[in-house]
């Protein structure tokens, strides 16, 4: 061991030093040369017994100098290292725990389902109960069984979707009606809501889906003042006491007599008005004595039974009750839109 | 479909507004779509619902103003004055359920031209193209009485024959708007000695067509079945005023009456004379069936009491025979309304004169 071999180390150590570019590198220096036990240096030093007594001394001043300079040197590197990859650290898991969290919306009824929650509410109370049905049907339910026999105009394939040759999507919720009817014997008094599909272009005032409410009651002695009774009652329970309701007579293969259903218009009280097209009047649905000619698809007698159905669009109900010119808007699920309800 | 309250007028006495009957219409189940200011004329545009075809005329909304008014219907002017000639044309009927009647009619000598101010002028506000008098004519007769027509240039049919009969397989016709369509057994044609003629019920042949040279006419009046009518104008995509009314079902027994109509007022507006009488075949004539109504049907269905005196007030005004037994009434129903075949018909019919808004 001289002088020189410690200048040598010294040098070595200048070398190693630039190729440290991550802390483990640095560990790795560190241990070559300071290592307690297999470190160049410390082994180095501690040969410093077996040199000549003279020598002892300087080699013992410039070993130490050496050291330091090491462990200064390194410490300095690894604080310099620790920085950089912590700055790295931090860019790569950038957080602002500043930010305001996301915000979950709160879901609530659309106002489909709570025109539709009405009507149901206010049925339930005059003792009806729910029906319900598919909406993939046969045309015998879709239409025979409620009087439209083959070759009615309104069985044209341009009104209806078919599905193959067999199926359709139901026009109305009627078929609900039939089945129940065969399901069950008088008394009957069920309201039945769903979906319906008809092949109407989607305009300010149709889509090709939409939404209807049928009632149907069925028992002795039901009449047709009955009928007038229940909407009469149904409207001013919906849209409120002074709503009066107009009864038109019309033409429904499956009822009979039959009439269109209209409300006194409740924006203007029939002073006229844009809704009502100055009329006075809202028309809202069909409605009628059952036609005697489906109790023989059920099995009633129709010398004893009599009953009466009615229905309307549950979008319609909701677009005149909140106003709502475009029925395309219940549809598209605009928050903006939803949130107003 | 629109409606000239000047029109209706001649028809029926009316000294109430239009506005008035177009309510009473609309209460009545004619619905009140819109009125119309035309000149000095008002377009009631009214909903007819499919099961009222008969309503599809000045004169069927006539009828259901002056039941509702209760008042008399005046009928137009039909006198025919007698004929000169022998007309000397032959009609037969192959399949008589679907054309139960076909008349036809030979005025010769007539004189095509347009149509007078006033005839092009109402035509016009109910929304018909004017073309010349003798179509003009069986437009107005469809609009006024709801009976189609068909005029034909009687020169260019073949042997002065008519045949109704299936159109043959293979067979086409070039109809009035130029289009040539080919036919199949489906569908029911007249047909000349040679050839079909005219779509039965839907549109005339081109060939045949009625033009400034024309001089002698057959004009036909018949009944068509509608269900072939509906189903051969969905086949070949055409409707027209006329299918749209066959398909509804037409008056079986106003065929000839229609039929005097129109050739009063050809010889009017075209001058000509009639030749030889009506040809009027009619293999489908049918009694009309009566109907029993249950006086505790009513009070049962409708829940209320009618008087018996207005039952049979109400039945009346619509021209319904009506007979009293002891339970009730036996009715018989005008051979117009296709719609009335059973006892809720009835009571229908008497719930909607009676007035829905009178019920409890």
């Amino acid at each position: 061991m001289s002088l020189e071999s410690l200048r040598v180390l010294g040098e070595q150590f200048d070398q190693d030093k630039l190729s440290i570019t991550e802390p483990a590198d640095l560990e790795e220096v560190r241990i070559r040369y300071l290592s307690r036990k297999s470190g160049r240096l410390t082994q180095a030093l501690q040969a410093l017994t077996r040199l000549p007594k003279e020598d002892r001394r300087e080699f013992g001043r410039l070993g130490n100098i050496l050291k330091q300079r090491m462990e200064s040197e390194l410490a300095e590197l690894e604080a310099s290292l620790g920085s950089v990859a912590q700055a790295r650290r931090l860019e790569a898991e950038a957080l602002d725990v500043t930010l305001p969290g996301f915000r979950t919306s709160l879901g609530h009824r659309h106002p489909l389902t709570l025109v539709r929650e009405d009507m149901e509410r206010i049925f339930i109370a005059m003792g009806y109960s729910v029906e319900d049905g598919p909406e993939v049907e046969t045309p015998y339910y879709n239409f025979e069984a409620l009087n439209i026999p083959e070759g009615h105009p309104a069985r044209n394939a341009s009104d209806t979707f078919y599905i193959g040759g067999e199926l359709l999507l139901r026009t109305h919720t009627s078929p609900v009606q039939v089945r129940t009817m065969e399901r069950q014997s008088p008394p009957v008094r069920i309201v039945c809501p769903g979906r319906v599909f008809r092949r109407d272009d989607l305009d300010a005032t149709h889509s090709p889906m939409f939404h209807q409410f049928e009632g149907l009651v069925v028992d002795e002695g039901v009449t047709f003042g009955d009928l007038k009774g229940t909407l009469e009652l149904f409207h001013r329970e919906f849209f409120g006491e002074g709503t009066r309701t107009r009864f038109r007579p019309s033409y429904f293969p499956f009822t009979e007599p039959s009439a269109e259903v209209d409300i006194s218009c409740i924006f203007c009280h029939q002073k006229g008005c844009r809704v009502c097209k100055q009329t006075g009047w809202i028309e809202l649905g069909g409605s009628g004595m059952v036609n005697p000619a489906l109790y023989g698809f059920v099995g009633y007698d129709p010398e004893r039974y009599s009953g009466f159905a009615f229905g309307g669009g549950i979008d319609r109900y909701a677009m005149v009750k909140y106003q709502i010119n475009d029925i395309p808007m219940l549809f598209q699920n605009d928050f903006r839109f939803l949130e107003q309800f | 479909m629109r409606i000239s309250f000047n029109w209706l007028s001649e028809f029926v006495e009316l000294s109430e507004a239009p506005a008035d009957v177009g309510e009473r219409l609309t209460e009545a189940g004619l619905t009140l779509d819109a009125l119309e200011k035309e000149g000095d004329d008002t377009i009631l545009d009214l909903d007819i619902t499919s099961n009222r075809g008969d309503c599809l005329s000045h004169l069927g909304v006539a009828r259901e103003v002056a039941a509702v008014y209760g008042r008399s219907v005046r009928m137009p002017e039909t006198a025919v004055t007698p004929p000169a000639g022998t007309g000397n044309v032959s009609v037969s009927i192959e399949d008589s359920s679907r054309c139960r009647r076909y008349t036809a009619r030979i005025i010769e000598g007539v004189q095509v031209a347009p149509s007078p101010g006033w005839m092009a002028e109402r035509l016009a506000s109910l929304g018909v193209r004017p073309i010349n008098n003798i179509a003009d004519v069986t437009n107005y007769v469809l609009l006024e009485l709801g009976q189609p027509l068909h005029a034909f240039d009687l020169d260019l049919l073949d042997s002065r024959r008519i045949v109704v009969r299936q159109a043959e397989t293979g067979e086409s016709i070039e109809t009035l708007d130029e289009i040539d369509r080919p036919l199949d057994p489906s569908m029911l044609t007249i047909a000349d000695g040679r050839q079909p003629v005219a779509l039965a019920g839907i549109m005339g042949g081109r060939a045949s067509e009625i033009s400034s040279g024309t001089r002698n006419v057959l004009v036909e009046s018949a009944w068509f079945d509608p269900l072939t009518v509906r189903q051969t104008s969905h086949l070949l995509n055409l409707s027209t005023e006329a299918s749209y009314r066959f398909e509804r079902g037409t008056d079986v027994e106003m065929v000839a009456l229609a039929s005097d109509r129109a050739t009063r007022l050809i010889l009017d507006l075209a001058g000509g004379t009639v030749s030889g009488p009506l040809v009027d075949v009619y293999p489908g004539k049918a009694a009309q069936g009566t109907i029993e109504l249950r006086r505790e049907r009513i009070l049962r269905y409708l829940g209320v009491q009618i008087p018996d005196r207005e039952v049979t007030s109400i039945l009346e005004s619509l021209r319904f025979v009506v007979a009293s037994t002891a339970s009730g009434w036996q009715v018989t129903a005008p051979s117009y309304r296709h719609d009335i075949s059973r006892e809720e018909d009835l009571l229908e019919e008497v719930a909607r004169q009676y007035g829905y808004e009178r019920f409890p």
